[in-house]
């Protein structure tokens, strides 16, 4: 290390906030502006107006209009209220529930066999279809949707946390712990836990961006939140046939929708590269 | 005659489902409070298993472990279940792992840890523990002790984490400490600071101190009394002077000839002399001696029949049935 860089450490940006971190942590907070403010301000965007229809982005109508006369802006930010509501309860939910299977199984032999065939199972049927068949059952819904989204993620994260458990309980502090009389509840909260965290919040993450898309992916094959409810995934739905004449009602959505995906993933990332020293970059 | 603190009579402990792998077969030994025992041997005759067989670390399911009698002050160990265990664990009985670097928790501070091992056994209020954890590394010599609570392991050296493993496992005044290989990993200047920390905090609390290790050095600066383990067996016991001046089994006498010697001023002298072949196999019961292929001593009669303990010295046995005497110690120095 240079002593220039040594100099002044106050003034330095701090190591994580580079500029991919910078820029998705900056869409982030936008879409979520939009989540809270946007239904509050501008409404679901379902007013009709049939003299408005199909009109390119214009002053009026920013990001233009659908074939109902629908204002895709409107609806557009309001939209971001469902795939981050779905996004972040999904992301807890499976935290929550997979997390506790995960440490479950890694650390009591005798229920790993059962939770991971059960598993095994879960992960055998396609994520999307296995939600489209909990919906049908489930009727449809935002409670449906959450629910539906995360029994595909929850063995992936389970899974996760049972090898991280599993290597985890092998190392010596752990017997230490023992030797000096600790119980098991306390030798799971207490010691392996905070050393599972890291991959779990970096697992929680990735669950969450793919709960994001597939909100989308249920709401845009009709089977998500209702249709007078914008979300990214029905206004894409909504714009399919019109693509030609009218490729903004797609356009616009399916951009948000992947700035907040990479935005989530890259967030992710970097919160793997922070918490994982072996992976620590040296600085020339 | 009074009971010895800890006694341990014909223990055997066998791992697998069926107890296939025999790895420690009828040990046998007492220790006196605020006495010394080390068990030394090669790696895989057994040390570690006898010692964690004590400390009830192994897993039920597959271990068996069998003895006449094993009892600590008193308890019968052999008749206690898991949780009897957690309660002797730190307060009766600790333990002190090899491995310095991987034996105290990444996540936490060592003032969380030392605080959470008083915790477990006695209801303290938050003061008295903190007062109880800063006296304790003030004990173990660690300088700025305020400072080091807040610290996490990987603030520390090597040594220093040691210090900190030693006061977690004395923080609770055990009457017995189990030592496994403490100074292994440690650097020789280091593991004289360690060595000379536990015979001192051994004088004060009168623990009985159980040392593994495979350096004799170590051996001959702490043992009161040394217990010499080959393929799962005892094979020799005595005072440590006893052992060190008068080996009478052919392994005892091989380790010993194969430490370095120094003498100021003088050149080396002889080469090392090593234990030709090594351990036997598991499940491989050989007849006699198990030692016998390797002996320098062996005679016809070795390998047809199993030896018998013998008192080659007063309290000084050996399984051996041609232990070797004075004169043929003397006579194999003649010959190098």
């Amino acid at each position: 290390m240079s002593a220039t860089s040594v100099a002044a450490p106050s003034l330095r940006r701090p190591e994580w906030l580079n500029l991919s971190a910078s820029l998705s942590l900056s869409f982030l907070f936008i879409i979520f502006v939009m989540a809270i403010l946007g239904p509050m301000f501008l409404g679901n965007g379902n007013e009709l107006n049939s003299t408005m229809r199909l009109k390119p982005p214009s002053a009026e109508a920013w990001f233009g209009t659908d074939n109902l006369g629908r204002d895709v802006f409107v609806r557009t930010v309001s939209g971001a209220r469902n795939s981050v509501v779905v996004g972040l309860c999904t992301a807890v939910l499976v935290l929550l529930i997979g997390g506790l299977l995960g440490v479950i199984a890694g650390y009591f032999r005798w229920a790993d066999m059962v939770l991971m065939r059960f598993a095994d199972g879960l992960m055998a049927i396609p994520g999307i279809l296995l939600a489209i068949a909990l919906v049908s059952i489930l009727g449809g819904g935002l409670v449906t949707v959450i629910i539906a989204i995360s029994v595909p993620e929850i063995p992936r994260t389970a899974r996760l946390l049972r090898s991280v458990v599993l290597t985890i309980r092998e190392l010596p502090f752990v017997m230490a712990s023992v030797s000096l009389g600790s119980s098991t509840p306390k030798i799971i909260v207490q010691h392996i836990l905070p050393n599972a965290v890291g991959a779990l919040m970096v697992q929680t993450t990735y669950v969450c961006a793919a709960a994001v898309l597939s909100e989308a992916a249920l709401s845009f094959l009709g089977v998500g939140t209702p249709p007078d409810v914008p979300s990214w995934g029905n206004v894409i739905a909504s714009g399919k046939d019109y693509f030609r004449l009218a490729p903004w009602i797609i356009a616009f959505p399916g951009i948000m929708l992947s700035i907040l995906v990479l935005s989530i993933n890259i967030l992710g990332d970097q919160l793997r590269d922070q918490l994982d020293p072996r992976l620590t970059k040296r600085r020339p | 005659m009074t009971q010895p603190f800890l006694s341990v009579r014909n223990l055997s402990v066998s791992f697998g489902p069926n107890g296939e792998a025999q790895v420690v077969r009828n040990v046998s030994f007492d220790l006196e409070a605020g006495k010394t025992l080390c068990i030394v041997g090669e790696s895989g005759s057994g040390k570690s298993v006898t010692a964690t067989s004590l400390m009830g670390l192994h897993p039920a399911a597959s271990t068996h472990i069998t003895a006449d009698r094993m009892e600590l002050d008193g308890i019968d160990l052999l008749s206690c279940d898991e949780a009897r265990f957690a309660q002797l664990r730190g307060t009766k009985m600790a333990m002190i792992f090899q491995d310095p670097m991987s034996s105290l928790n990444p996540a936490l501070t060592i003032g969380f840890q030392l605080r959470e091992a008083v915790f477990l056994h006695e209801n303290l209020s938050r003061e008295e523990q903190d007062a109880r954890v800063l006296d304790v590394l003030r004990r173990v010599r660690i300088p700025d002790a305020e400072r080091r609570m807040t610290s996490y392991p990987h603030e520390l050296s090597g040594g220093m984490r040691q210090r900190v493993m030693i006061a977690m496992a004395l923080i609770c005044r055990p009457k017995l400490l189990i030592a496994d290989e403490p100074t292994t990993a440690l650097d020789v200047t280091v593991q004289a600071q360690i060595l000379w920390l536990l015979g001192e905090l051994q004088r004060e609390f009168g623990t009985a101190i159980i040392f593994i290790t495979h350096d004799l050095g170590v051996v001959a600066e702490i043992g009161d009394e040394v217990a010499v383990m080959y393929a799962g067996t005892l094979v020799e016991k005595g005072s440590a002077l006893d052992i060190f001046d008068h080996p009478a089994h052919g392994y005892t006498a091989g380790l010993l000839s194969a430490t370095a010697e120094f003498h100021p001023g003088k050149a080396a002298s002889k080469r090392l002399v090593e234990i030709p072949g090594s351990l036997p196999q598991f499940g491989h019961r050989v007849q006699g001696c198990a030692f016998a292929d390797r002996c320098a001593y062996v005679a016809p009669t070795c390998r047809e029949r199993t030896p018998e303990w013998r008192e080659v010295h007063p309290k000084h046995v050996a399984s051996c049935d041609q232990p070797i005497g004075p004169h043929v110690a003397e006579h194999q120095e003649h010959s190098i």
